[in-house]
């Protein structure tokens, strides 16, 4: 219910859904349905934010009759999973009221239905004038010194020559969407690949040259080959940067070509646009090679060839030293979160798996004396620490306990990185274990 | 495997001077007092609390470690506005003292509120008498600061646990030394015991505004940063023993305790020459004489003077003078600003005499001794309630007497309760919001508790999931938690010295308001003085009733002289006939006054009383009861006779028959009873206050019952005296206010008794205040015979007012403008100034004076153009043709030519139905007719049972009752009951509805604006519930009202399927707004 608290909502009840208003998620879709509204009529356009308006003058008999074609879009858009309340007048305004009140003629429509504020419908009720029809039988005069508001909600007389027709209200359709697409048909079909390319070339600079006029890049590409037979391969593929650079679309799809089976050859290639976005603005180099985006390029020519992805190592901000960093897509687009790097020093190598040792030490948590690591001993001369780890207890992962990680010397020079896991005087019967868990040079 | 070796251990001292509580607000993971007990546990020889640029935790610190008997160290954490540079303060002495706190209310002054801007050079200006310690992560500046601080220096270095402390405080032991400063060992301590690392961390991340697990380097890397053992913290320290021996040197420096900040009194109210006890003495003598112009009786000449001796004795006359020349001031006005006290001084003789308060203790025997004790050292406390309207004078008043310096308003302690708590807590662990709301409202007390008592599988969420656990223990732990301080309500401190020597005075939200750093407790525990300075609105009622009785009847009346003990009065409010009478007007204290039957004053003291958490959750109140109507006899426990008198309880609770009610009674109970020391009895007091402190109040709960029981007391008994005590935590009400309040209770019964018209066009004036919303004050006055006019151009001021009767000698209510809803105070005002020149009244004329066209399209909605003889409608249609501006007379015609001459319209007659719901939407209230009278007709076809014929029934009997919903509320002690008021046009039914029924009717309890109720009678005596089996929305009635009233007419028209056809799977038709949403009515007032 509009306006009604959240509180107040799940104090009623309690296993109420909820979902963010988002009024520009809301726009996308009205307007995509609005586009979907366009088999029925090229003249569209929305109502927000929740109706949308079709001229359908010269249209019904298309489908059978005003009737049937009603039945259709209902259904239709049921099957969507949208209920819909259709109306249908001679002017916007009444086809806006009978989709959203019952009536068997004009007059016998609330005044709410003139789209007219909820406070001047308010007066109007305080007056007696509930209906459509009740305000037609004043004197225009009347109306007019009364109603003549500043917004075009509170003025009554304009809603209401809207919706009679005494004044005319034009429908601004959208535009129509811009699509890229590039289409060649062949005198004669091709089997080689070698034809194919160069039909190929040609349908790519096409296409390249309309994005560029239009200042887009492709995302997404599907290249379209119909085969003498009447058949048809679909060869999607994907970028990621938005790009019209011909040589760079080329390379992507020339590879993807040799996978298909011409047949008995083919007849018309059509390359299209799925998804488009504004296109980086970039200086082309002097040379040929254009090496400002070429990890991306690299990047496109073997996604797109492999089902596979580069991984980047990335510093991630946690005490546990082997959660310090991970591994993550490489051209994962959004924006990274820069990380320090961690307070305390780390060693060369970092063990995958940290190593049992044995080790003579000071209790509580002086530093190892000796250690007994790959079934050697070794004594150690120099030692700094401990660093102390605790566990990062929001993974709620049992059993972990804190670490003291000491970085040690031993007589030939070596530096060992190594930790305690945990710690004397902590409750529970386990004993501190000892691990190696990294060197250093 | 593991060879050990053991550090040897010697017996060593340790102080530990950094600690950081949660009063640097989500850095401190430990309340304070944690912080000095767990000190005292550990053996440290003190503790100083430093918290970041603020004092505000060391009160409690200091309480707490003075219960421990551990030295407390007074000093805060100054963070600089240079960076990097924090250094540690610690006074010395009661100077130095002051300085820190000077330095401090600078630093807040400056920035907005909550923040504090300090420099190197403020520091050098204030640093006489404190010792410094450089925070180490500062240490670039040790060699600037040594050279220009003109104080002791030293350098604070901690184990940080990261690898390389032993090479890092080598080096800076070898800087300390290079710059002849010593070197001082400390923890920097963030919570008293390890295990609160995970709490520390959440409130890093809410700090900071992150999730838990994206925090990162944000959070500690483990959980050293707690209070450690002195042998922990010398073993740590052992290559830098001096550094140990530091800490032991400045607790040994800094001698000054808080227990010096003694309360000076300020000097203003007395005369030159005079002392307070002389002028207190004389006042309270000229005072007498006034108050019994007769003469003064013996008894009370012999109990001023014996309370003149004893606040002689604790030299108390200072503070009686301070309120005594507040309240002096508010008298003085034109008109008096009505007032008064309350409080444990304020039951007092002298309090009579002076003026402060209009309850003659002598007539109730409230003896004075009862409630100031000379053993237990406590401020006297009176609170003085002001009318609220008025009472910004007298805080303006304190200002300019005392000056900002020596006057400063208590800080409130905000903190997280139950429903923030999770919030928080469950936003940066990451739960959904959806999920963290759901937990955020089935909060209620202690959440560990409630987690597996079912509330979390109703909302759908599983309570093994142990991060659901986790949320839920953390959020617990973090109630009680402060969030930030705000300003009180109005608590003054005064001062006879500088009051940012005292403490810390920094910035409120509000211009022109600073407030102290301390709250109220705080101060009581320091034994500094305070005056209550509180707004009241039954006080801005009876003020305006006692200004309409003079100017309208000529009788002149004040809160000491209206006719005492009045049986009428009596007789009124044992029929629970007490709309708008304060403090027992609720639907809970309606239920108890035939049932209590108050006969004389005391009884009302009593029933203001216990309606309250404390004896309802104690199970005091059928006891008394039973009891008062003879049915049980009174009975007192008593110990075995070798622990004490039999009649020891006799003397606590002998005046309300054996049963505790009152908060003094617990307190008494447990030092009689259960032989508390005033050291435990202080304990209890604050645990009861802040009744969140876990372990504590459970660790006196068994000190209390075991030593009851020891002394020979039943063991259920003690665990019912305890219970009560608990319930006082939550809302204690002690005798002392109870009497003060039952004063107003009964003034406000004695002018709603006598002049029904007067009291109810008061409470007009007064809103918003009381219970009850207009509808049903002016519905109650009606019903007392008192005639109510409408709003009306001609007649109405802006506030109700009293008119000359139509028939009989009591006057008639016109109701003021300020009904009218939306009308603003400056178009009314016009309109009254046109009204003044006495010029003939139209609609054009008001408009033409320059009324707006918005005001008067407002008093037309609101049917207020009558006297014209236009009705609602007609007179909007001509308001509705005004030009939107002021017509200049030159114009005039012009603008008639421009839009042409008009015709005569004839609109529809508004039925008296859809009048009425305007009278609501306009009003809020209608004196044409009740909404429900219009569907008494469907009601009939429903056999719905009128509020009028309800009392036919006897108990038990099957009944359906509809009507427009009042109030919904669920008391927090009725275990999850709602208590719904229906009203229809007869009068008002309460039903109960119990949870089981709540759940399968959830929506319609909760959203329905008018109720059809099956169920079945309850009665109890006078008072009548329906207990709810099932209950129907009956909201889409309302719309009917303004269907043309054809269908109101004809009860065979079927109503429903004539505005709505038959249902049909494409034209389904939902209504254009759902009937709820018409505000046909007031939205109905729920759960206060």
């Amino acid at each position: 219910m509009r306006g009604m608290r959240l509180a107040d909502a799940r104090a009623q009840l309690p296993e109420l859904l909820t979902e963010p208003h988002e009024p520009e998620e809301d726009m996308n879709s009205l307007l995509g349905l609005c586009r979907w509204m366009e088999r029925y009529s090229p003249w569209v356009a929305p109502d927000a934010p929740d109706g949308i308006l079709l001229d359908v003058t010269g249209v019904p008999h298309l489908f059978g009759g005003e009737q049937r074609m009603m039945a259709e879009i209902r259904a239709r858009l049921a099957q969507y999973g949208f209920g819909v309340r259709i109306g249908q007048g001679a002017t916007i305004g009444a086809a806006w009221a009978l989709a959203r009140y019952d009536a068997k003629d004009i007059e016998s429509l609330p005044v709410e239905a003139l789209r007219i504020d909820a406070a001047a419908a308010k007066t109007l009720r305080r007056l007696g004038l509930k209906t459509v029809g009740a305000l037609l039988a004043i004197p225009r005069a009347s109306l007019a010194r009364r109603f003549r508001g500043e917004s075009i909600g509170e003025n009554v007389l304009l809603r209401l020559d809207e919706m009679t027709g005494a004044r005319d209200e034009p429908l601004n359709p959208l535009n129509p969407p811009t699509s890229f697409m590039a289409h060649r048909a062949l005198m004669e079909p091709v089997i080689h690949a070698e034809g194919l390319e160069i039909v190929l070339g040609g349908v790519v600079n096409l296409l390249c040259r309309d994005l560029e006029r239009a200042g887009k890049g492709a995302l997404r590409l599907i290249l379209k080959l119909f085969r003498v037979d009447g058949s048809r391969a679909n060869l999607p593929v994907g970028f990621s940067v938005p790009t019209h650079d011909p040589r760079h679309m080329l390379r992507v799809l020339k590879p993807k070509l040799e996978s298909v089976d011409a047949g008995f050859g083919i007849d018309a290639m059509t390359l299209e646009a799925r998804e488009t976005a504004e296109a980086l603005i970039q200086q082309h180099g002097f040379l040929e090679d254009d090496s400002t985006l070429a990890l991306e390029q690299l990047n496109d020519r073997v996604l797109n060839r492999h089902e596979a992805q580069f991984l980047a190592l990335e510093q991630v901000e946690s005490h546990v030293p082997e959660r310090a960093e991970a591994a993550r897509p490489s051209l994962k687009r959004g924006p990274v979160k820069p990380a320090r790097p961690p307070a305390a020093a780390r060693p060369l190598l970092i063990f995958e798996a940290p190593e049992p040792a044995k080790v003579v030490a000071a209790v509580p948590d002086g530093p190892p004396m000796r250690l007994t690591w790959r079934r050697v001993t070794r004594r150690v001369v120099k030692a700094e620490g401990p660093e102390r780890v605790a566990p990062e207890w929001w993974r709620l992962t049992a059993g972990e306990r804190p670490r003291d990680y000491y970085v040690i010397e031993d007589e030939q020079g070596r530096r060992y990185w190594l930790y305690r896991e945990g710690l004397y005087g902590e409750p529970g019967e386990e004993q501190p274990k000892w691990y190696v868990h990294g060197l250093s040079a | 495997m593991v060879r050990t070796r053991i550090v040897g251990m010697s017996s060593t001292s340790y102080a530990e001077l950094q600690c950081t509580s949660n009063f640097s607000f989500l850095r401190g993971a430990s309340h304070p007092e944690e912080l000095a007990m767990q000190a005292k546990h550990l053996g440290l020889s003190a503790i100083a609390v430093t918290d970041r640029n603020t004092l505000a935790g060391i009160v409690r610190a200091h309480a707490a470690a003075k219960d421990a008997e551990l030295p407390f160290i007074v000093g805060a954490r100054l963070d600089l506005a240079e960076p990097e540079i924090s250094l540690l303060a610690y006074p010395t002495n009661r100077a130095a003292y002051g300085a820190l706190c000077r330095l401090l209310s600078l630093g807040q002054r400056r920035a907005e509120k909550g923040r504090c801007l300090l420099t190197l050079d403020d520091v050098y200006a204030h640093a006489a008498g404190l010792i410094f310690a450089l925070v180490a992560e500062g240490e670039a500046h040790l060699p600037e600061l040594r050279r220009r601080l003109k104080a002791p220096l030293y350098l604070a270095v901690s184990h940080h646990h990261r690898g390389d402390d032993r090479a890092r405080i080598n080096r800076l032991a070898e800087l300390a030394h290079r710059n002849q400063t010593g070197l001082l060992a400390t923890n920097d301590v963030l919570y008293h015991h390890a295990s609160r690392r995970v709490l520390q961390d959440v409130v890093t991340a809410i700090r900071e505004g992150v999730p838990v697990a994206e925090a990162g380097y944000l959070l500690e890397a483990n959980a050293e940063r707690h209070l450690k053992t002195p042998e922990e913290m010398a073993r740590l320290f052992r290559d830098h023993p001096q550094a140990i021996a530091n800490t032991l040197a400045i607790a040994k420096a800094c001698r000054f305790s808080l227990d010096e900040l003694r309360y000076e009194y300020p000097e203003e109210p007395i005369p030159q020459g005079s002392t307070p006890q002389a002028h207190l003495t004389h006042l309270a003598w000229e005072g007498a004489k006034e108050r019994y112009p007769e003469g003064v009786p013996p008894k009370v000449k012999a109990n001023i003077a014996r309370e003149l001796a004893l606040i002689e004795k604790l030299n108390y006359a200072p503070y009686f003078l301070t309120v005594h020349d507040i309240v002096h001031f508010a008298r003085r006005q034109d008109p008096p600003i009505l007032c008064q006290g309350r409080g444990s001084a304020a039951n007092s003789t002298v309090c009579y005499v002076i003026g402060i308060t209009a309850v003659d203790p002598n007539q109730i025997e409230l003896l004075f001794e009862r409630f100031i004790s000379e053993e237990r050292k406590e401020p006297p406390d009176i609170d003085v309630d002001f009318e609220h309207e008025r009472r910004e004078q007298v805080i303006q008043y304190i200002y300019q007497r005392y000056g900002r310096e020596r006057a400063g308003l208590a800080a409130t302690v905000i903190t997280y309760r139950g429903r923030s708590a999770m919030r928080e807590v469950g936003k940066v662990m990451g739960l959904s919001e959806d999920v963290t709301a759901t937990l955020a409202g089935i909060v209620w007390g202690q959440m560990r508790e409630e987690m597996h008592n079912g509330r979390l599988q109703e909302a759908g969420l599983d309570p093994d999931d142990p991060l659901l656990a986790r949320v839920i223990e953390l959020a617990d732990d973090l109630q009680g938690f402060p969030r930030h301080l705000s300003q009180h309500v109005g608590g003054f401190v005064l001062t006879k010295g500088r009051l940012d020597e005292t403490v810390p005075i920094g910035n409120a939200a509000m211009e022109e308001r600073t407030f102290i750093e301390w709250d109220k407790d705080d101060i009581d525990t320091l034994g500094i003085l305070k005056v209550d300075v509180l707004a009241l609105g039954m006080l801005t009622c009876i003020q305006k009733s006692f200004e309409m009785m003079e100017a309208w009847y000529g009788l002149k009346y004040s809160l000491a002289t209206l006719p005492r003990e009045d049986g009428a009065v009596y007789d009124m409010l044992c029929k629970a006939d007490s709309v708008g009478v304060f403090q027992v007007e609720s639907r809970a204290q309606m239920n108890m006054l035939p049932r209590l039957k108050p006969q004389c004053f005391y009884d009302l003291v009593i029933e203001v009383a216990i309606v309250r958490p404390g004896p309802i959750q104690g199970d005091m109140v059928h006891p008394y009861l039973r009891r008062r109507d003879g049915l049980e006899p009174e009975d007192y426990p008593a110990p075995h006779p070798d622990f004490g008198r039999p009649d020891e309880l006799r003397e606590v609770l002998g005046r309300t028959k054996g049963v505790p009610l009152f908060q003094e009674q617990a307190m008494k109970l447990a030092m009689v009873a259960a032989e508390f020391t005033a050291g435990e009895l202080n304990e209890l007091r604050k645990a009861m206050a802040t009744f969140r402190r876990r372990g504590t109040i459970g660790r006196l709960e068994q000190k209390m019952v075991s030593r009851m029981v020891e002394r020979g007391y039943d063991a259920a008994f003690a665990a019912r005296c305890f219970n009560q005590i608990k319930g006082f935590g939550e809302y204690g009400f002690p005798e002392s206010h109870a009497a003060s309040f039952a004063h107003l209770v009964y003034v406000s019964a004695w002018l709603k008794c006598h002049y029904p018209e007067v009291f109810a066009a008061s409470l007009l004036n007064s809103q918003p205040m009381g219970f009850y919303a207009p509808a049903q004050i002016v519905r109650d006055a009606r019903e007392h015979g008192v005639e109510v006019r409408p709003v009306d151009v001609s007649f109405s001021r802006w506030d109700s007012t009293l008119e000359e009767p139509s028939r009989g000698s009591r006057a008639a209510v016109r109701l003021g403008f300020r009904e009218v809803d939306g009308l603003k105070a400056e178009d009314a005002a016009l309109l009254l100034q046109y009204r003044a020149q006495k010029k003939p009244i139209s609609i054009a004329s008001l408009h033409g004076f320059g009324v707006p066209v918005g005001g008067l399209e407002k008093l037309a909605a609101a049917d207020g153009f009558r006297s014209l003889g236009l009705d609602r409608r007609a007179a909007l249609w001509e308001v509705k043709a005004l030009a939107k501006s002021k017509a200049l007379p030159l114009f005039a015609f012009a603008d008639t030519r421009e839009q042409g001459e008009e015709e005569t319209v004839f609109l529809p007659e508004m039925p008296l139905s859809e009048h009425v719901v305007n009278d609501y939407q306009t009003l809020k209230l209608s004196l044409k007719a009740h909404p429900m009278q219009f569907l008494r007709n469907l009601c009939k076809e429903r056999k719905v049972t009128d509020t009028a014929k309800l009392k036919t029934l006897r108990n038990g009997a099957a009944v359906t009752v509809a009507g427009v919903v009042l109030v919904r509320q669920r008391p927090g002690s009725a275990k999850g009951v709602v208590f719904v008021t229906l009203e229809d046009e007869f009068a008002v039914c309460n039903a109960v509805i119990w949870p089981q029924v709540l759940e399968s009717h959830r929506a319609v309890v909760m959203g329905a604006r008018l109720m059809l109720i099956k169920g079945r009678v309850q009665k109890t005596g006078e008072i009548l519930h329906v207990v709810a089996t099932t209950i129907e929305d009956k909201s889409d009635w309302l719309p009917l009202l303004t269907e043309d009233g054809t269908l109101l007419r004809n009860p065979l028209a079927r109503a429903d399927e004539v505005v709505r056809p038959g249902p049909d799977p494409y034209q389904q038709q939902p209504p254009a707004r759902h009937p709820r949403q018409v505000r046909v009515i007031p939205k109905s007032r729920d759960f206060h």
